[in-house]
């Protein structure tokens, strides 16, 4: 399977494996924003893994959008190996959104040390 | 042999870390007996410009406690780095930012407005009053721990550290037998591993904030739906807290191989919450339980906000999803 | 050496909580022309407080001081307790107040000792290295020494058993305690009580014996060179006595009469607050009375908080061997209101020996040990929680949102009511040293003595009233039931 050159993959054994930490390294590297792939419910390898998952991500979102963040930067989607149409899709319509919401603003945060003026 | 030179300097601080040196009660009168305190405000009469006059490296040992918030504390953190042999971050504060790194969610603008209100009223960091010209330093735009001003040689988390630490650090300052550059005074462990609480890893059906219920003072609080941060949290305090009825906040900071505290607590508690069953019937009962939570940061990021990214204010140009 | 200074500096200042500078600028002819008392801290708690949980704020407002966390602990706990419109049941109140007065010797003990009595238990004039806590163990000697540490240590253990920790406390819910106290435990308490009663009265006969014997000291509290007449603000109870953990506001003016007495919960509608800006702290003034500068005078709305205050304002200590220091203070002066800053010291010695009765007598109540802990709460809305820190009046009022999270937090806390009698007597106590455009390096000292009287503590400080916060105060009896409504 051909990437697109905005797409980074990092492939794990499950999307258990994923957690915030990870997702938040993404961003702080410069991701604008960051897709997990997991597997249908029901359909873990590891059993559970996929749900764990989506709580996580259900949480993640929520503290992004606490800063200020767009929580649609992080999406997790459920496609199975097999469905290689699919994940294509679903990286096209994630590239447009993001596009649509723009460059992360982690990408522009500045630390002003001030000795300018307050006031 | 002479007597070692040490320093006790407070940033951004409320004086706790300077009293939970005096915890070890009877013991600080070996720190009388065989230390010269050259430097602390809280305590002792000596001046900056005492400071100033020290030969680089002169001071043996400096305690540092406090966060980096104005430009004094960053110019004081980098005279202390040069006139200190070794330089201990003490506290959550000078580790992490503390709580007062809660503050980096907001922008300096908006703070002082909320504490001055027009910008009329807002102290200058310079001001004539009859041709008399008054300073202050500045209010840097985002709080930061000491690690990121000045290269720290060991560590002592905790708000304030606790008695028994601070006891294990005085004496090694006295006897001058310190660990290898890097140490951090604390256990390797998480808190979990000490605290005498019961567990039966149970998932979370319900999530609990410790007003709403009275907590078995047998079991594990996290077991029970209380947000615990015992799991991410460095443990070394003998877990007061827990002991006390009330879940671990995570002064501590996090162990040594998880770089966002918050994050890494957030994922564990997620894994947990559940209705018994995993199954995707599920998914709606599990989001109604994580929609108990109210204050995400304030509760996973209360002493680590000043090391994270999420403990920044952000914009994003579309406005759809604004949520302050 | 003929230059003139033109300005001298104090930076930082010592032997206090918090940072602060003193700026001495020198006029012409070399006298003071003007003294400013600056703090340059500032954490913002008021603005990183929205949108925190309401429980959360008791341990997250007290690290605004490790001095006195206790102080921020209850009275945002008592906040809550009004924003959840609950009554603690007989056996949490006990337990507060069991620690809150530990608490209080706790924190007196520590500045005699430690941060302002140095001045006059090792001397004034005695060289920087000497005066400090170590100095004045080497004065008093080892004995007497190893006591100071052995009864701040009791004070602090009394917090641990309460409230989990020695220095910023978790038990305080709304609506209760998180934990009991074992039997052996409130043995110990006991104990350490009865134990911390007669180094209390210990510290009283040192006091007579080094302070009031002391020439120095002699001077600065007679006579009226240091004895601005200013208002005082402290809370009673319902006899009049000196309470720590609750009661009304009682404002006196300068000639002993009373300004104002209102519920706790109504203080904010008596002060009003200007910045300045050499300063991160803010002013707060008596709002009826006025701003009229950095001035002392019935005309002046500056007024005082603290043990000084305090025993301006209440009628009697409220326990029986405080009572006689007090009435031995009150000879000494002829009478009160007593406004001779440096009394300070001694007003804040009775108020420990008070803190130590009201602690041995809580330990002794049986409703300690029984009964619930915890009572029901109502729904989240807005409160106000009153208390005296061990260095003044401290307020915490919240908003609290349906889903009982912090909308907005206004916190006028202790020291801020002092700030304008602090820069009043720092600049009063300069005036006398400054001479020729030159001072003594060792007088500078006395200008810090003149603030350390008040024991501050500006990291509180620098949190204050953020202006203009609709406030309606419902004041429920013991019932619960609403007596009164008032609105600013």
């Amino acid at each position: 399977m051909s990437y697109p050159p905005n797409v980074i993959p990092i492939r794990v054994n499950c999307s258990g494996r994923i957690n915030a930490g990870i997702v938040l390294r993404a961003l702080e590297r410069g991701a604008d924003g960051v897709l997990i792939g997991g597997c249908h419910p029901g359909d873990c390898h590891y059993v559970s893994g996929n749900y764990k998952a989506r709580r996580r991500v259900v949480l993640l979102r929520r503290a992004l959008a606490e800063t200020g963040i767009d929580p649609r930067r992080v999406r997790l989607e459920w496609i199975s190996a097999s469905e290689g149409a699919k994940f294509q899709r679903t990286i096209a319509t994630f590239t447009e959104d993001i596009r649509s919401i723009g460059r992360s603003p982690l990408c522009e945060e500045e630390v002003k040390v001030a000795a300018d003026v307050q006031g | 042999m002479s007597k070692a030179k040490i320093g006790i300097y407070w940033a951004a601080a409320c004086g706790g870390c300077d009293c939970s040196i005096l915890e070890v009660n009877e013991q600080i009168l070996d720190v009388a007996a065989g230390a010269e305190i050259l430097l602390w405000p809280c305590a002792v009469d000596a001046k900056y410009e005492d400071l100033r006059n020290y030969r680089n490296g002169e001071i043996d040992v400096v305690l540092f406690n406090g966060a980096i918030r104005t430009a004094e504390n960053h110019e004081m953190a980098e005279l202390i780095r040069v006139k200190a042999k070794y330089l201990i971050a003490y506290g959550s504060c000078a580790h992490t930012g503390g709580v007062i790194g809660l503050a980096n969610l907001s922008e300096r603008d908006r703070i002082f407005e909320t504490v001055y209100g027009a910008r009329e009223r807002w102290p200058q960091l310079e001001s004539s009053q009859d041709g008399r010209i008054l300073r202050l330093p500045a209010f840097l735009e985002r709080l930061t721990p000491l690690s990121e001003v000045v290269e720290v040689d060991y560590t002592v988390p905790g708000c304030p550290p606790p008695r028994e630490i601070v006891r294990e650090l005085l004496s090694a300052l006295l006897s001058g037998d310190l660990p290898p550059r890097g140490a951090i005074f604390a256990s390797a462990k998480n808190l979990c591993e000490e605290c005498a609480r019961e567990r039966t890893h149970e998932r979370i059906q319900r999530i609990l904030r410790p007003h709403e219920a009275e907590a078995d003072p047998e079991r594990c609080l996290l077991d029970q739906g209380f947000v615990c941060m015992g799991p991410a949290t460095r443990g070394g305090c003998g877990a007061p807290c827990p002991a006390a009825n009330m879940p671990c906040t995570g002064c501590a900071g996090p162990t040594a191989d998880v770089a966002d505290q918050g994050a890494a607590m957030l994922s564990t508690l997620a894994s947990l919450v559940g209705t018994g069953e995993e199954d995707e019937s599920q998914i709606a009962a599990e989001d109604a339980i994580l929609a108990q939570l109210d204050d995400i940061i304030g509760t996973f990021y209360r002493f680590g906000a000043a090391t994270s990214i999420l403990g920044r204010r952000y914009h994003e140009r579309s406005t759809a999803t604004d949520q302050h | 050496m003929n230059d003139r200074l033109r300005q001298i500096s104090i930076d930082p200042i010592t032997r206090l909580e918090g940072h602060g500078r003193i700026e001495l600028f020198l006029d012409d002819e070399g006298g003071l022309a003007d003294a400013f008392f600056q703090i340059p801290e500032l954490r913002g708690f008021e603005e990183f407080c929205r949108g925190r949980l309401g429980e959360d704020m008791p341990q997250i407002t007290e690290r605004i001081c490790g001095v006195c966390p206790e102080a921020h602990h209850y009275a945002s706990v008592k906040a809550l307790d009004a924003c959840y419109r609950a009554v603690p049941p007989p056996r949490a109140q006990a337990l507060r107040e069991l620690l809150y007065n530990a608490y209080t010797f706790s924190d007196h003990l520590l500045h005699f000792y430690y941060l302002g009595g140095p001045d006059f238990l090792v001397g004034p004039y005695a060289p920087p290295q000497e005066r400090n806590i170590i100095g004045v163990i080497g004065k008093v000697g080892l004995e007497l020494g190893k006591e100071v540490i052995r009864h701040r240590g009791y004070g602090q253990r009394m917090i641990e058993i309460v409230g989990g920790r020695p220095i910023h406390p978790v038990t305080g819910l709304p609506g209760g305690q998180s934990k009991g106290i074992t039997a052996e435990e409130r043995d110990e308490i006991r104990s350490m009580a009865a134990s911390a009663v007669e180094f209390a009265k210990a510290t009283l006969e040192l006091f007579h014996k080094a302070l009031l014997a002391d020439r120095t000291y002699g001077e600065f509290i007679s006579g009226s060179a240091h004895a601005p007449s200013l208002y005082s603000m402290g809370l009673v109870d319902d006899r009049g006595s000196v309470s720590f953990y609750d009661g009304d506001v009682r404002v006196v003016g300068p000639d002993g009469s009373e300004y104002a007495q209102v519920p706790a919960a109504a203080v904010l509608s008596l002060i009003e607050e200007r910045t300045e800006p050499w300063t991160y702290v803010k002013i707060p003034y008596l709002k009826d009375v006025g701003w009229k500068g950095f001035v002392p005078g019935p005309d002046s709305g500056i007024y005082r908080v603290g043990p000084l205050a305090r025993l301006n304002v209440c009628r009697q200590i409220g326990t029986p061997l405080a009572q006689i220091e007090y009435e031995r203070y009150l000879d000494f002066f002829g009478g009160g209101p007593v406004h001779a800053t440096f009394a300070y010291h001694w007003a804040r010695l009775i108020e420990m020996l008070s803190a130590a009765e009201r602690t041995a007598s809580l330990a002794a109540e049986e409703v300690l040990m029984n009964g619930a802990l915890r009572a029901p709460l109502g729904e989240p809305g807005a409160g106000v929680g009153v208390i005296e820190a061990a260095r003044g009046v401290l307020i915490h009022h919240y908003d609290l949102d349906p889903r009982g999270r912090v909308r907005s937090a206004n916190l006028v806390v202790a020291t801020t009511h002092n700030v304008a009698a602090i820069s009043l007597s720092i600049k009063e106590m300069a005036k006398t040293i400054v001479r020729d455009g030159r001072v003594d390096p060792s007088l500078l000292n006395l200008v810090e003595m003149s603030f350390r009287n008040y024991d501050p503590c500006l990291a509180c400080a620098t949190h204050a009233l953020p202006g203009e916060m609709p406030l309606v105060v419902d004041v429920r009896g013991p019932d619960g039931r609403i007596r009164e409504r008032i609105e600013r």
